[in-house]
């Protein structure tokens, strides 16, 4: 389990300019299984996500990061900002 | 002109707030509009950035679509504006420029004219330096437009008094729209006490717009019943107006607590959206008999216009609807991808996420973009030859 973001995610989306629902779309296009309301939950540290959930949320973050020139800021439940960790 | 009559439940103080139970606010920023004859200020508090910019830009829109063409901002309560905030001060002000208009903006930082004088916009944009007056005297208390042409619309439909009505950011730019639209029913009825904009959202209906409390809370409590002028618009399609709260007699629950309320008066204007009634524009007031066959064609014009945002709207849910079905192909082709991976390394579901996700960004693509070319390099090589792959440039 990753620990609570602290807000990190929640902050990560305003920096990015997705509103909740625009984010919902993405982590769901990337194979997220949690409700909008949920995951709004889970980016305000209400609900607690499992390591995989964390980590799809955080690539859509960071998917949006890159294509508005950014690379890869948002860390995965790894703890590797890079995401360059493999199983 | 004959002044303008305020009653209780809509007097001063004129900034007014809302209420929209259901949705997120931002408490950090929001815009104030008031008009003053031809010039419509916007006052924004707080803070222009990345998410707040299209919001304020939606506002923008919608008050040049309504065919003004002055616009102020006033930057008094500014706290913070970046390169969105002044990316959509420039295309605002282009705009203007095409149409005849003008930009203007009112008690800029120093920082902020510096910034202005800079990047040139400070030849786009009238700055006037004069404390932010929030309440104007009327429409000869204009900052001065010469050259401007003016409004055709009524003079005389003006308030004397500027309008003020405070819209919170939303994340909603239908409700913006909406609201503006309910500022402008104000505005231009000579009599209105209180206005709102009905809506049938989710097989119910709900007020998404209104000039104050009141109107907002006596709208929710009536659509319980049932029983009232705006639910029968709504339902309708058909203007219903009470000249006498006091003699009507078709909605008994509903007229007298209307008039324990003060209201008189009500005219409710059906709105539609591809031909079908899906709401109401709403104006209540105090006084009996209140709306001039003028009021009645000006309320026809802005449900009219609340009509032509709700088809927006309907363009923007077909919108989504494309955004979803590819959403739904992107996840298909992921799961498709965590197959192949799966099958090739005997990995769980999740650990052959995880490797995807680690590759793609390793070859700087995107989960998608990655996923699709596993996929179709699997597809064209055997079973035996794709179970040793990652497929695509990026294997591992």
């Amino acid at each position: 389990m990753p620990e609570r973001s602290g807000g990190m995610l929640e902050r990560a989306r305003r920096d990015v300019g997705l509103s909740h629902g625009e984010l919902w779309l993405r982590y769901f296009a990337l194979g997220g299984m949690r409700s909008a309301f949920e995951m709004e939950a889970i980016l305000y540290d209400a609900l607690e996500p499992s390591a995989h959930d964390h980590d799809v949320i955080v690539q859509a973050l960071n998917e949006r990061f890159a294509e508005i020139g950014g690379d890869h800021p948002v860390p995965y439940s790894d703890n590797e900002p890079d995401g360059a960790t493999d199983q | 002109m004959t002044r303008r009559q305020r009653c209780s439940w809509c007097r001063p103080p004129q900034v007014l707030t809302e209420v929209i139970p259901d949705r997120h606010v931002l408490d950090d920023f929001g815009v104030g509009v008031s008009f003053a004859g031809d010039e419509v200020v916007l006052r924004i508090q707080g803070e222009v950035d990345l998410v707040t910019a299209p919001e304020l830009g939606a506002v923008i829109d919608a008050i040049i679509d309504r065919g003004h063409r002055v616009v102020v901002l006033d930057l008094a309560d500014l706290a913070f504006i970046d390169s969105q905030g002044l990316a959509l001060m420039a295309r605002a002000a282009r705009r203007l420029e095409r149409e005849c208009g003008e930009l203007g903006v009112r008690s800029p930082s120093p920082l902020l004219l510096s910034v202005l004088e800079i990047t040139g916009m400070d030849a786009l944009v009238r700055t006037d330096h004069r404390a932010a007056n929030p309440e104007p005297q009327g429409h000869e208390q204009s900052v001065g437009t010469p050259g401007i042409p003016g409004q055709t619309r009524r003079p005389e439909s003006v308030p004397p008094a500027s309008l003020l009505v405070a819209i919170p950011a939303r994340r909603d730019l239908v409700d913006g729209a909406l609201r503006v639209v309910v500022a402008l029913a104000q505005a231009t009825i000579e009599r209105a006490g209180g206005t709102s904009v009905s809506l049938r959202r989710h097989g119910r209906l709900t007020t998404v717009a209104a000039t104050d409390e009141t109107v907002a809370t006596m709208d929710e409590d009536q659509y319980a019943t049932g029983e009232r002028p705006c639910v029968a618009a709504s339902a309708e399609g058909c203007r219903f107006e009470i000249d006498a709260v006091a003699d009507e007699t078709r909605w008994p629950a509903f007229a007298p607590r209307a008039r324990a309320l003060g209201i008189h008066a009500i005219l409710s204007t059906p709105l539609f959206a591809r031909d079908r009634p899906i709401g109401a524009l709403n104006i209540y007031s105090r006084t009996v008999g209140a709306f001039s066959p003028q009021d009645l064609k000006s309320a026809s014009m802005l449900a009219a216009e609340s009509s032509t945002v709700l088809a927006d709207a309907g363009a923007e849910e077909k919108e989504l609807t494309i955004r979803l079905e590819d959403a739904l192909r992107t996840r298909e082709v992921i799961a498709q991808a965590q197959g192949v991976v799966m099958a090739r390394d005997g990995l769980t579901p999740i650990m052959s996420y995880t490797r995807l996700r680690t590759l793609a960004q390793r070859d700087n693509s995107s989960l998608r973009h990655f996923a699709e070319e596993v996929v179709a390099t699997t597809s064209h090589r055997r079973p035996s030859e794709a179970a040793h792959s990652g497929g695509g440039g990026a294997d591992a």
